[in-house]
């Protein structure tokens, strides 16, 4: 009886151990799931700031980047869904790169930004993506009420237009200003429409009332204004391509409506450019209407370039092939705000060969290159070689000014002419400040409930005004345990021990702001997220 | 080493049982039941080996659906489940005195599987009203499936019970059956597509609530009717 009683025994003790059993992590992992959003890892994604040309600071408000170019097509969202337009509030953008195409220093992904913002210039960019991981880039923009010196403005109100036919009343004449080498103020751009000219918007439909023009100047002695246009060897995939540089200003024709004209429906318009960066830098272009919207005739032997762009309306380009002396041109407008810097015959657009010396600073430093009527940003991991426009004569050796970001502005120059091969040493790098952040939603009952977070981290030390900087190796640790994204960690360069920093870490053109005491080489901070991923 | 005493208690059992054993010349004497209970629904044939030992077989079944909608955190899931269990016991009940309470020791062959799939019921908008609203389709976040079963369908059996559905006084008897299964945890396996496939990471989650539960319950009522 014994072993029954013990048989007894074991049986109840094994419905006792059920019973026992420790349903709290069953119970848990019930309570605790919830669906999680899986964000395809993306290899390429970087950030794009946009910026006030003259205070530095992020813009506030709508800002819309349109994509195009030829990487238009491998823009994507944090989601992999492909984008055109971006509108972004907080002053920058996050850019994600299809996984489908791969970047590379051989073949980079070229994209086109078309940034818009109300009260603020325009601005056309191409980007140059040449590696996979994270790089960032600057936008700087011109307001309208409060622009840079080298960008002027000039509005004139033109005549009538009317009201049923949009016949202009009487002649419409504009003429601009532009600044010379030596600094003189000389006409640049002389638009002449006569009166009985139709001008059409890019819907075809007639301006009518009152007609305004505005005449936007880019000086080509300052950077910034400079800054602003797009750089005509972006386009050239050769060097020793001659291109013409015809105008640095944007002539803009309104109605009353706001209608902008883009073209001409019936009459005639002459416009004549003129700048005056040498003796070669000068031409002029006559248009008038009919074929595609306004046909120009050069008055100049240009060197058969394989493209040849006007800015005097600062949307449109011609297209040639041959030898246009003499000859009468279309122009194709195509409806795009973009300006274009262009070189007179004698400058042409050679390479010159420029080794950099890293000193340890990040593969990813940019910098530009700007010299009177040109200005150009590279990246070092681009490696693209340095079309830079130069006059094939001994008698104009042209200087280039450098500006590399490491990330605080280091400057030199070099001058191009007998010479065209240099080496520049950068300053040796200060050590790099590692940051450790771990990440906590607002509301602490919720987690980061994505497996990946592609971001980027802006930094900037408090109270400067200089440019916000970019942390290179950003690292996330999705935590498969807690089901949560918890933790991650990047580095910054050049920062100054025991001073405070803003910290911005930027996800999906969203933030999350903080301030780090930068006491250490190895920083750990708690970063609060509060956008939706939270759960 | 829990498994390991258990497996030894139904050795000791069954070497009780051969001990006790007086092979009876005689045809045994049958009975064949119904029940029902946490096994599912069966039937069952008993057959007496000794005066106190019979022989028992059974085949239980049950199988469960279940469908739904969870939308306790979006994006909100429409869910199904079915439930199959179907297995076979094979059993020995020892009645140490000589009425109807038995000890009982033996197999079960438990087949065991509960397969569920859930899909998204309901678009689900990420940063709603910001700049960077974003808002996917139910097609576009996808869905899971799960899947828990118990790796060995092999599992020993200890209980104790009332009833001897061949003792001598009457045909029709009522049985009732209270015992443990050594089952070893569950596995759960969770498979996902779309942008929710990674809630499948929560299955290491469950994996280690389940793993508590190696234990499975069996409690059986039924009645038997003596055929010979």
């Amino acid at each position: 009886m014994k072993n029954v009683k013990q048989l007894i025994l074991c049986t109840f003790g094994a419905l006792l151990l059920f019973a026992a059993c420790n349903t709290d992590p069953l119970n848990n992992a019930i309570d605790e799931f919830s669906p999680i959003i899986s964000i395809k890892p993306i290899q390429t994604s970087g950030i794009i700031t946009l910026q006030d040309m003259n205070t530095n600071e992020l813009i506030n408000g709508a800002v819309t980047v349109t994509f195009s170019g030829p990487g238009a097509d491998a823009m994507v969202d944090m989601y992999s869904d492909p984008v055109e337009r971006v509108t972004v509030e907080n002053g920058f953008m996050n850019y994600y790169v299809s996984n489908d195409v791969i970047p590379t220093t051989d073949d980079p992904l070229k994209v086109t930004l078309n940034i818009t913002k109300d009260g603020y210039l325009p601005l056309t960019k191409t980007i140059s993506i040449a590696d996979t991981g994270s790089a960032g880039f600057r936008m700087r923009l011109a307001d309208k009420n409060n622009l840079p010196k080298g960008i002027t403005k000039q509005t004139k109100a033109q005549t009538t237009a009317d009201a049923t036919t949009g016949e202009t009343a009487e002649d419409i004449s504009v003429v601009a200003t532009n600044t010379g080498a030596d600094g003189s103020s000389q006409d640049s751009t002389q638009l002449q429409i006569a009166a009985g000219s139709i001008l059409t918007d890019a819907n075809g439909t007639a301006l009518t009332g009152q007609l305004t023009s505005t005449v936007t100047h880019y000086s080509p002695a300052d950077p910034q204004a400079m800054s602003y246009l797009q750089s005509l060897n972006e386009e050239m995939s050769t060097p020793d391509s001659a291109a013409t540089l015809i105008g640095l200003t944007e002539v803009e024709i309104t109605d009353a409506s706001g209608h902008r004209a883009t073209g001409l429906q019936a009459g005639q318009a002459k416009a004549k450019q003129k700048v005056a960066a040498g003796p070669h830098m000068q031409s002029s272009l006559q248009c008038e209407a009919g074929q595609t919207l306004i046909s120009s005739k050069s008055e100049y032997n240009f060197n058969a370039p394989p493209n040849f762009y006007i800015v005097s309306d600062g949307k449109g380009y011609i297209k040639s092939s041959d030898k246009i002396q003499g000859t009468t041109y279309s122009v194709c407008i195509d409806g795009v705000p973009e300006k274009y810097s262009l070189l007179t015959d004698k400058v042409q657009v050679k390479n010159i060969d420029l080794t950099i010396n890293l000193n340890g600073n990040d593969k990813y430093t940019v910098y530009t290159i700007f010299t009177y009527g040109y200005s150009q940003d590279y990246s070092y991991i681009s490696k693209r070689r340095h079309f830079v426009p130069w006059i094939n004569d001994p008698e104009y050796p042209v200087t280039y000014d450098l500006t590399f970001y490491l990330p605080t502005p280091y400057e030199t120059s070099i001058e191009v002419g007998g010479r065209n091969s240099f080496t520049i040493d950068l300053p040796e790098a200060t050590p790099k400040t590692h940051v450790n952040v771990a990440l906590q939603c607002k509301d602490p009952s919720k987690k980061v409930r994505v497996q990946e977070l592609p971001y980027d981290v802006l930094y900037r030390k408090v109270g400067s005004n200089g440019d916000w900087n970019f942390a290179t190796n950003t690292q996330a640790e999705y935590n498969r345990i807690t089901r949560a994204l918890e933790s991650g960690s990047f580095d910054l360069a050049g920062v100054e021990r025991g001073a405070s920093y803003d910290v911005k870490v930027a996800y999906d053109n969203t933030e999350a702001g903080t301030q780090i005491l930068m006491d250490s080489n190895n920083v750990n901070h708690t970063v609060t997220i509060s956008s939706s991923i939270c759960k | 080493m829990k498994r390991i005493h258990t497996y030894k208690l139904l050795l000791l059992l069954f070497a009780m049982a051969l001990t006790t054993v007086t092979v009876r010349a005689q045809i045994p004497e049958l009975a064949v039941g119904i029940n029902g209970g946490t096994t599912g629904i069966g039937g069952e044939v008993t057959a007496s080996i000794s005066s106190k030992l019979n022989a028992r077989v059974g085949f239980n079944t049950f199988s469960y659906s279940l469908s739904g909608a969870y939308n306790d955190n979006e994006p909100g899931l429409d869910y199904n489940a079915n439930l199959k269990d179907n297995n076979f016991s094979a059993l020995v009940d020892y009645y140490p005195a000589n009425r109807g309470f038995k000890l009982t020791a033996g197999f079960y062959y438990y087949n065991f599987e509960v397969n569920g799939t859930a899909k998204a019921n309901q678009s689900y908008t990420l940063n709603e009203g910001q700049p960077n609203e974003k808002t996917f389709s139910p097609d576009r976040l996808g869905g899971l499936g799960v899947n828990v079963s118990y790796p060995n369908k092999l599992m020993p059996y200890a209980g104790l019970g009332f009833g001897n559905p061949v003792a001598a006084k009457g045909r029709l008897k009522l049985n009732v059956q209270l015992g443990v299964l050594y089952s070893g945890a569950p596995n759960i396996s969770m498979s996902g597509n779309g942008l929710i496939s990674g809630t499948t990471d929560q299955a290491s989650a469950f994996q280690q609530g389940l793993n508590e539960f190696k234990w499975l319950p069996v409690i059986n009522l039924g009645v038997s009717y003596k055929v010979r």
